[in-house]
């Protein structure tokens, strides 16, 4: 795997367009975009080597090992072959549980179901065993047992959970247990970003906060059925019968004091 | 000064026309304004008072024959060279090994000694040295030149510095050597541009005209305040709720602080402009953008300021009649960053100081602070500049041609492969007014005043060249238009101080926040996600008034 396909990859993982990076950079986009990168990361000042750091979701002495004799937080090992012992030539029911296993075998299993989850989340569909270990390049009895200790150790995954998708294929999820009934509604009713107030919006917005009735009003309003859903949806009117700006538009717009908290 | 080497350069001095150092207690005092000396004459010899002594001569030899260790350490505390143009102090070291005898080099020392980087003086004309020398002189407010180890230089080079001191300055020569500095002094003697006799000084003379300033060090480097993220993503019109109802009663009430006084200057702009607003709504874009780029949200240096002033201006701005519509989506995650004015970054400013070519420093400062390439910088003529480099006027008559923006790619239908989102954006920002920088008068932020001010003499001190010239021509050749040769240095010296430009660019970017713009738009509102929609007259004919007068809901 190339460089410039771990930058791209975890720039994606990031949200980082190229504009903002060649901005963090000092450098046009353009220059990002060409194979012939001219970006030197000794010469780049501190503050953006933390800063693209902090982005890229890197320490930064990965990408300047000199921060490792100045940083009091060091870097930590990434066990890229973790087990020390491959489990594949031990019995799965004696997965965790065999004592003459060479090292801590607690510590492979649990690595593994690790790997487990973090491929689950980054594959976005259900995985079959045998899918996962097609791309992990594990055994399938390595695999089966990192799935199991997994399921069978659901305090490991966070606030993520292993769910089985029927009828032998694997995902993650949320867990339910972490959110009140009421947070959760509140949270599954959110609807996405919506877009800046628009011209035509703004115009019945301002008509109806000055208190317009007349049938000029009622002819612009009548035109524009969708601004006025919009709006109300926005909280910015109210969504029943009477036309009128809601209380927090009237007090962001001072046209009266604060609602009370 | 004494020992036998310093007799014998009193003696030698008295007897090349140079007024010796005299005692520094005496209490008799010789008035400022004493005539100037001619040239041969016998000069004076009365005791003077070490301040006064100083404040009348241009011209100082400060007598250092033993180079003592404490004027040594004076010269090293002098104060870092940021601060040193602050103070109208520059020390110049001259360059050493011989060098030093060439007027030539000595330019480049003094340019090195204002601040200038001297890896990219290199570049710079030798015939233009000292012309630029001269105009950032001024620019800086420079009022004391400093010249350490005067006797290793040469007479020519010392004339060359008196000359660019002039009247308006004053000279100091270190002096620490035994040698006669007699005919130094006697050839500036001769020099009318002095008016004044060169004068012999003690260093403690020197330090008690120019006392140490107190150590100021650079302030380190502050990551921009994070605060703005938890700050309410809602549109302006229900924004300021949104706080009150998610922020502690404490951070609402100094934000609530900012908020009415950013709604109250907006109120108090709309009604000066109040008969445009209601008459020709659609002519008040590019005032409005001139507003808010110099005075309202640009000056904001903290991105949580600048927010929750543009919020603020958004909702005094709708009883106006005027939507300030603010998308952020294209801006990256940091979008907040991005509304103050590039010019307030001080590692900016400070890399545009470090050049030494007034053009490039000075239009790359405009096109920084306009965000746009230099297509209407032919209007500008030097009369339009302050002497300060504060602001510039609107040009009378302009040269432009027509907006840089409104030529496409050759193929057209960009909008066309725009996905939902930029096509949405792109009719938004249909409205969106056109961004003519030279029809309105221009504010720059207070450190980008020299940058202006520097090109400004610079050009006025060109043989032949008026108030009525152009503030910019072609850095190479006199051709006009000059925007080839700008823009060009421009891209250069925004490359050095790590700010690269989408709007600069001689083709559509693929990147920037003018994505999906038909036509690709640049200037100040479209670097920010802004777009200025002026309501139909039709629709708020008669809505005009205060909010103070609204009916009681």
């Amino acid at each position: 795997v190339s460089s410039e396909h771990w930058l791209v990859t975890r720039m994606r993982a990031a949200n980082l367009s190229v504009w903002e990076l060649g901005d963090l950079l000092g450098v046009h986009p353009h220059v990002l975009e060409r194979s012939e990168t001219h970006v030197r990361i000794p010469d780049l000042p501190a503050h953006v080597l933390v800063e693209l750091a902090a982005r890229l979701d890197l320490h930064p002495a990965d990408l300047l090992t000199d921060f490792d004799a100045v940083l009091t937080n060091h870097r930590q090992p990434i066990p890229t072959e973790t087990p020390a012992t491959p489990p594949d030539t031990t019995d799965i029911s004696q997965v965790g549980t065999s004592e003459a296993a060479a090292g801590d075998p607690d510590e492979y299993t649990n690595t593994d179901a690790d790997v487990v989850l973090v491929a689950l989340m980054h594959g976005g569909i259900p995985l079959s065993v045998v899918e996962l270990a097609t791309a992990l390049s594990w055994s399938l009895d390595r695999t089966q047992a990192a799935v199991d200790h997994a399921r069978h150790h659901p305090e490991r995954a966070g606030p993520v959970v292993l769910r089985r998708v029927p009828p032998q294929s694997w995902t993650v999820g949320a867990r339910l247990d972490r959110l009140t009934p009421d947070q959760h509604q509140a949270v599954v009713a959110l609807e996405p970003h919506r877009v800046p107030i628009t011209p035509t919006e703004a115009a019945l917005l301002l008509a109806v906060l000055n208190n317009q009735r007349g049938p000029s009003f009622t002819q612009f309003r009548d035109a524009q059925p969708a601004a006025e859903q919009e709006l109300a949806r926005a909280g910015v009117l109210t969504a029943d019968g009477d036309l009128r700006g809601t209380p927090e538009t009237l007090y962001s717009l001072r046209y009266r004091p604060g609602p009370d908290r | 000064v004494t020992g036998r080497a310093s007799s014998n350069l009193r003696r030698m001095m008295l007897a090349n026309g140079v007024q010796p150092q005299t005692g520094r207690r005496r209490s008799t005092t010789r008035p400022a304004d004493h005539p100037a000396q001619q040239p041969g004459s016998v000069p004076e010899t009365g005791p003077v008072a070490g301040s006064d002594r100083a404040a009348a001569a241009r011209v100082l030899l400060v007598d250092n024959a033993r180079d003592t260790r404490a004027v040594t350490a004076y010269l090293a505390q002098h104060p870092a060279r940021q601060q040193r143009c602050r103070s109208g102090r520059v020390l110049i070291r001259p360059t050493p090994a011989g060098l030093s005898l060439d007027p030539h080099v000595l330019g480049l020392d003094l340019l090195t000694a204002l601040g200038k980087n001297p890896n990219w003086l290199r570049q710079v004309d030798p015939d233009l040295v000292w012309q630029y020398a001269r105009a950032w002189s001024d620019a800086l407010g420079v009022t004391e030149i400093i010249l350490d180890r005067a006797h290793q230089v040469t007479e020519p080079v010392v004339r060359a510095l008196a000359e660019l001191a002039g009247p308006d300055r004053r000279l100091w020569l270190i002096w620490s050597s035994d040698r006669d500095p007699a005919p130094l002094c006697a050839g500036l003697n001769t020099e009318l541009v002095l008016r004044q006799a060169v004068r012999s000084v003690t260093p403690d003379d020197l330090t008690a005209a120019l006392p140490v300033l107190p150590y100021d060090p650079a302030p380190p480097y502050q990551a921009p305040t994070q605060d703005w993220r938890t700050l309410p993503t809602a549109d302006f019109t229900t924004f300021r709720a949104a706080c009150r109802r998610h922020l502690s009663p404490h951070r609402f009430a100094a934000l609530d602080a900012t908020y009415t006084a950013a709604a109250d200057t907006t109120d108090t702009w709309c009604a000066e402009y109040h008969d445009t607003l209601t008459t020709q709504p659609e002519q008040i874009g590019g005032t409005l953008a001139a507003w808010l780029r110099d005075h309202q949200i640009g000056p904001c240096i903290n991105p949580s300021t600048a927010l929750i002033t543009l919020r603020a201006t958004q909702a005094a701005l709708l009883p106006a009649g005027i939507v300030l519509r603010f998308d952020p989506r294209a801006l990256g995650t940091d979008a907040a960053r991005r509304l103050p004015g590039d010019l307030h970054n001080p590692s900016i400013i400070s890399g545009l100081l470090a050049h030494t070519r007034t053009t490039d420093t000075a239009a790359t400062a405009l096109s920084l602070h306009l965000n746009q390439p230099p297509w209407v910088f032919d209007c500008w003529r030097l009369r339009h500049v302050a002497p300060d480099g504060s602001h510039l006027t609107a040009p009378e008559t302009h040269h432009h041609r027509g907006p840089g923006h409104a030529i496409d790619r050759p193929g057209g239908g960009l909008i066309d492969r725009l996905d939902h989102l930029d096509r949405e954006r792109a009719l938004s920002a249909s409205s969106n007014v056109a961004e003519i920088a030279c029809l309105h008068p221009i504010h720059l932020p207070r450190p980008a005043w020299p940058l202006l001010a520097a090109h400004r003499a610079y050009r006025l001190a060109q043989p032949g060249v008026t108030d009525d010239d152009p503030l910019f021509t072609h850095p190479v050749t006199d051709r006009t238009p000059p925007h080839p040769g700008l823009r060009e240095a421009i891209n250069r010296t925004l490359l050095r101080v790590f700010h690269p430009a989408p709007w600069m660019h001689h083709d559509p970017c693929r990147q920037g926040p003018d994505i999906g713009q038909h036509p690709r738009a640049q200037g100040w509102l479209v670097q920010r996600g802004l777009s200025v929609h002026p309501l139909d007259p039709t629709v708020t004919t008669g809505l005009h008034r205060s909010p103070a007068e609204t009916v009681d809901w």
